[in-house]
């Protein structure tokens, strides 16, 4: 671990309370975390500990119940809707375990999405996405819909979308989770070679094959992080 | 299907709101066309309460001059006797009475019948016996057979009345028969009919075209061409035989029904065709209601066909409930169907033949029942079709929240722009509809109706065929009603304009040499008063109006109106010049001595003639017009007209008193009642293409919510999001709009021959219209759009 990196998300007692039919459900109970720009973080723990829940709040897609969340140096708490739909636009890259790219856009639509709703001009935005879509090896299948691509090839056009903005970091819930082990294998590959590069990526995997791949694994337990382990043989 | 459809009706009743909407949009959609059937059917079913009303012709006569002339007597009389094609072939003409009551006098419509059109229109009178030939000539003792109505309101209804005695306009006549209650002549609703004959003496002339009309019926096998072609040979015959009051005339033939219904036709299939629009509409949206359900119930559907329903069960089941919901429907429609009905009626003038006969009878019944139950079951069956081939795993995995959803939400899409596409269609028709019925109130009809009392009176029978006793009482009656408080000014006239009637002329301009028979000229004949042109606002182009000093045994002066004088007088001053009129041989010479406006006398946009007015004391009528400017509201002076009239003669009856903004109103009472029922039924359309809209973005919203999440994650705002959605909804309102523009190109075929001084392509209309419905397809778009702004991106793309 390199200390003179900058922190690039603090979060200080974050807790997240859900109410339903009366009934609160503590998915996240103080949470304390510190993730450095480049870092490659894996989370860790069972089902329903509130893995998706921490990726969500890092991801500003939802608001933490109490506690601080500074992301690069600046607290998110506070900031109007249109500053935050901005922050997921530049800042974040999510890929999810079940691929979510938008059925009736062609890949190469799909990642294009997120440079459209920057404003960026048409040409730069053919560069990024071409460019991102040969990241990922998938540059020949542009002109597919997402139905006529396998799993994995789904997952690379995912990740593909993810990095064509350049984000801060990449969220990454169970990427693998959908896919057999083979696919999987190519996506982890793809991310462990997006950190080689310099991307800051936090990953939510209950697979400890792969967490392997990460610095560091943060253990998640009914909604407190219960350890962390730094991988021996982790890169840097 | 017992089961079936217990269960259909438990699942109907715990989803009241869509059972609810869906009901009454079915309602609304079956009642309007029920509604507008029962004129419908009216009209192709049983047009008439005749039997056999296909083998009836109606015949007339035409000229060069008057396209649409009566029949002449002796005419008549050689067509009966030589004619081959008919069993019977009757003359008929419509006359009204002066009935002297045990209270009061009043005036009685009436028809002038020859014995043959009794067995003509093959009606048998409800007590005694129509009248025969031996009652139908002259001298002949007099006869009557008087309507149910009559024989309830002025009989008690009494079966002795078959022999009694009733006056009117001073005749005795005996009263032979009592008609039945339906029986309605083509042309109106007679009280009494009394044999033509009487009168045929002075109607003998064959150059006389006196306001008779002939009814025919074809004898079996013979065809409607070939009894035209039969007529056809006998009137050039008698063109032959009679050439100086025959060159030129020819015989005109239509079938009965179509006389009747022409000029409703159109008003009633553009009518029926709006309210079919209406009906379109609310099955889209039904069947919109009914494909959300379905789609909602994926998951139900996949569990049951897990533990091992068929097929065929599954779409009983929902077969069961569409059944349910058509029935209701169908139910409430007729209900509504039922108001619709007597609303149209209501905006009917009351002494139309049509009135009285049109009834939710049978076949409107069965209509309804097969347009509500028929399409609730074949809209039920898509969605059952679609609904029971879900796939299983999918259903069951997704936890029901995919499967056929984005074929359900195309269909339903293409349900919603043809709902739109109609509804353009609907409101451009009744924009249309809207600018005629405001050319025909702007137009300048050549006089104002406004602040104008009329009414009828007639001096008919023995005591009044002394011309100068006539013109002493219409002066009488002059003087007295222009002393009646908030009177202006009186006048009087003969025929009143746009009341439908019209009298005709042929004449010579003086110096033109006779060009001989068929080809002289025609004009409209009026008489009027002193004050008439004043009291009607007809403005004078040159000379004068009539004075009071014009006598009967002087040389008789006329007015003319500019287009007699354009047509007859071009390019000369047609003061001083004369007409000659009457017997060619010896012709009567009238003067001009003075050029008014031209008057559209059989309503805005009608066909019309050069028109000649004569000083009634010249020519006193026998029956006129009053007509009075008043200062107070003229409806109002009703009751003190009547009474001033009985003082100056109690047995002549005042009748028809009308404001002549009435008198206008009835000549676009088509227009009118198109107009209203446009609005409403297009009203009615924008509403459920709204709501239709508002349903299918609903639902589209729904399923594309984890899009939404999807698009928040990368970054999209709520701006955005929004605007996705309105274009969504927009799309399909274009869509609509478009389809709906060339649709409106279509439809203009239909309508141009009820508009009035507006293109049927109007681009105006068009465009208002168009702007209408996309403000109505951005305002049903917005709820579900702003809905999903408020989609939360976690709870979007949690998967379970
Ligand atoms: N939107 C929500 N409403 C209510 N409960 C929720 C919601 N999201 C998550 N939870 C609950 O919070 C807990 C943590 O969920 P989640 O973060 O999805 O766990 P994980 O991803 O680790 O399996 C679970 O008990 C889950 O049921
Ligand atoms: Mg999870």
């Amino acid at each position: 671990m390199t200390t003179e990196n900058p922190s690039l998300i603090k979060l200080e007692g974050v807790t997240k309370v859900f109410l339903t039919d009366e009934v609160e459900t503590h998915a996240l109970s103080g949470i304390h975390m510190d993730i450095r720009k480049g870092e490659y973080v894996s989370i860790a723990g069972p089902s329903g500990c509130g893995k998706s829940t921490l990726l969500s709040i890092l991801g500003l897609l939802d608001t933490p119940t109490d506690g601080t969340y500074i992301l690069n140096g600046r607290p998110v708490q506070g900031l109007t809707l249109p500053e935050r739909a901005r922050i997921r636009n530049r800042e974040i890259g999510f890929i999810f375990q079940s691929f979510n790219l938008i059925g009736d856009l062609t890949v190469y639509e799909n990642v294009e999405l997120p440079l459209t709703y920057r404003g960026m001009p048409a040409s730069e935005r053919k560069t990024r996405v071409t460019e991102a879509l040969e990241k990922v090896g998938m540059g020949h299948r542009a002109k597919h819909l997402p139905s006529q691509l396998s799993g994995g090839q789904q997952q690379r056009v995912a990740v593909a979308r993810a990095l064509a903005g350049s984000p801060a970091v990449l969220l990454a819930d169970e990427p693998t989770g959908n896919l057999d082990s083979k696919n999987g294998d190519a996506v982890m590959e793809l991310l462990h070679s997006l950190h080689r590069a310099g991307s800051t990526i936090v990953m939510v995997t209950h697979d400890t094959r792969f967490a392997r791949h990460a610095e560091r694994t943060i253990h998640v337990f009914d909604g407190r992080v219960v350890e962390e382990q730094v991988e021996a043989g982790s890169a840097h | 299907m017992h089961a079936d459809l217990r269960f259909a009706l438990r699942s109907l009743l715990k989803t009241p709101g869509f059972t609810a909407v869906a009901a009454l949009t079915l309602a609304l959609g079956i009642g309007a066309n029920a509604g507008v059937f029962s004129f419908l059917s009216m009209m192709l079913v049983r047009p008439l309460p005749l039997p056999a009303v296909q083998d009836l012709v109606f015949i007339g006569e035409h000229s060069k001059q008057v396209p649409g002339m009566s029949v002449s007597y002796p005419n008549y009389l050689d067509w009966r006797q030589r004619q081959q094609s008919f069993t019977a072939l009757g003359a008929f003409r419509g006359q009204s009475f002066n009935y002297v009551g045990p209270a009061e006098t009043e005036r009685v419509s009436g028809a002038q019948f020859s014995a043959d059109m009794w067995p003509a229109l093959g009606v048998n009178p409800r007590l005694g016996r129509w009248f025969g030939a031996d009652d139908d000539k002259p001298g002949a003792a007099r006869t009557v057979l008087i309507s149910e109505g009559f024989w309830r309101r002025a009989f008690g209804a009494r079966d002795s009345v078959l022999g009694e005695k009733l006056t009117l306009s001073g005749e005795l006549y005996t009263i032979v028969g009592v008609m039945p209650a339906d029986f309605r002549m083509p042309t109106g609703t007679p009280e009494v009919w009394m044999p033509f004959g009487l009168f045929a003496e002075q109607n003998m002339e064959r150059g006389n075209h006196p306001g008779l009309y002939c009814i025919g019926r074809l004898k079996p096998g013979v065809g409607y061409d070939a009894a035209m072609a039969d007529l056809r040979t006998i009137a050039k015959q008698l063109e032959q035989e009679y050439p100086a009051s025959n060159t030129g005339n020819g015989v005109s033939v239509q079938r009965l029904v179509d006389r009747v219904i022409g000029q409703q036709r159109s008003a009633v299939w553009i009518s029926f065709g709006a309210a079919f629009g209406v009906l379109l509409i609310a099955c889209a949206n039904v069947a919109n209601l009914l494909l959300a359900r379905a789609a909602a119930r994926t998951r139900e559907f996949a569990v049951r066909a897990a533990i091992g329903a068929g097929r065929g069960q599954l779409i009983r089941l929902v077969l069961a409930e569409s059944l349910l919901l058509g029935v209701a429907g169908t139910a409430l429609g007729l209900l509504v169907g039922y108001g619709t009905m007597q609303g149209i009626k209501t905006l009917i003038p009351p002494n139309s033949p049509f009135v009285t006969q049109v009834s939710m009878d049978g076949t409107v019944f069965a209509f309804a029942v097969l347009v509500g139950v028929g399409v609730t079951t074949l809209f039920g069956l898509v969605p059952a079709l679609t609904g029971s081939k879900v796939n299983l795993n999918e259903a069951l995995m997704a936890g029901g929240r995919t499967g056929g959803g984005h074929v359900n939400a195309r269909w339903r899409s293409v349900l919603v722009s043809g709902e739109f596409a109609l509804t353009l269609v609907l409101l451009f028709t009744s924009g249309l509809m809207m600018r005629t019925i405001y050319n025909l109130y702007r137009a300048d009809a050549g006089l104002k109706t406004d602040h104008i009392l009329s009414f009828g009176y007639g001096l008919a029978g023995r005591d009044w065929s002394e011309p100068a006793k006539r013109a002493q009482l219409l002066d009488r009656a002059l003087e007295r009603l222009r002393a009646l408080p908030g009177v202006t000014s009186v006048a009087l006239t003969n025929p009143l304009p746009m009341s439908g009637g019209g009298n005709q002329t042929s004449f010579l301009p003086e110096g033109l040499a006779d060009p001989g028979p068929g080809k002289r000229f025609s004009t409209e004949n009026n008489a009027a008063s002193r004050d008439y042109f004043e009291t009607m606002r007809i403005p004078l182009i040159r000379g004068r109006y009539f004075t009071d000093q014009e006598k009967a045994d002087e040389p008789r002066v006329v007015i003319i109106d500019t287009m007699f004088a354009e047509t007859h007088f071009a390019g000369q001053d047609p003061i001083g010049k004369r007409v000659m009129m009457g017997n060619p041989a010896n012709p009567t010479a009238l003067t001009v001595i003075g050029v008014v406006g031209h008057v559209q006398n059989y309503g805005i946009g009608q066909d019309t003639r050069v028109q000649l007015y004569s000083p009634y004391r010249q020519v006193p009528p026998g029956f006129v017009s009053f007509v009075l400017r008043t200062s107070v509201e003229p409806a109002a002076l009703g009751n003190s007209i009547r009474g001033a009239m009985r003082e100056i003669e109690p047995t002549l009856p005042v009748f028809a008193v009308r404001t002549m903004d009435e008198v206008f109103d009835n000549t676009v009472t088509n227009q009118r009642i198109m107009l209203t029922l446009l609005s409403i039924f297009a009203g009615l359309a924008l509403l459920l293409a709204a709501i239709g809209l508002y349903g299918v973005l609903s639902y589209i919203v729904g399923q594309r919510t984890r899009e939404v999440g999807i698009r928040m994650a990368l970054g999209a705002t709520a701006g955005s999001v929004r605007q996705l959605m309105l274009n969504q909804g927009l799309k399909l309102a274009a869509i609509g709009l478009g389809v709906g523009l060339i649709a409106c190109l279509g439809v203009a075929r239909l309508t141009a021959s009820v508009l009035y001084g507006v293109s049927p392509y109007d681009p105006l209309s068009l465009g208002a219209v168009s702007v209408i419905l996309v403000a109505i397809g951005l305002f049903s778009s917005w709820l579900p759009a702003h809905k999903a702004t408020r989609v939360n991106p976690t709870e979007a793309l949690r998967t379970e």
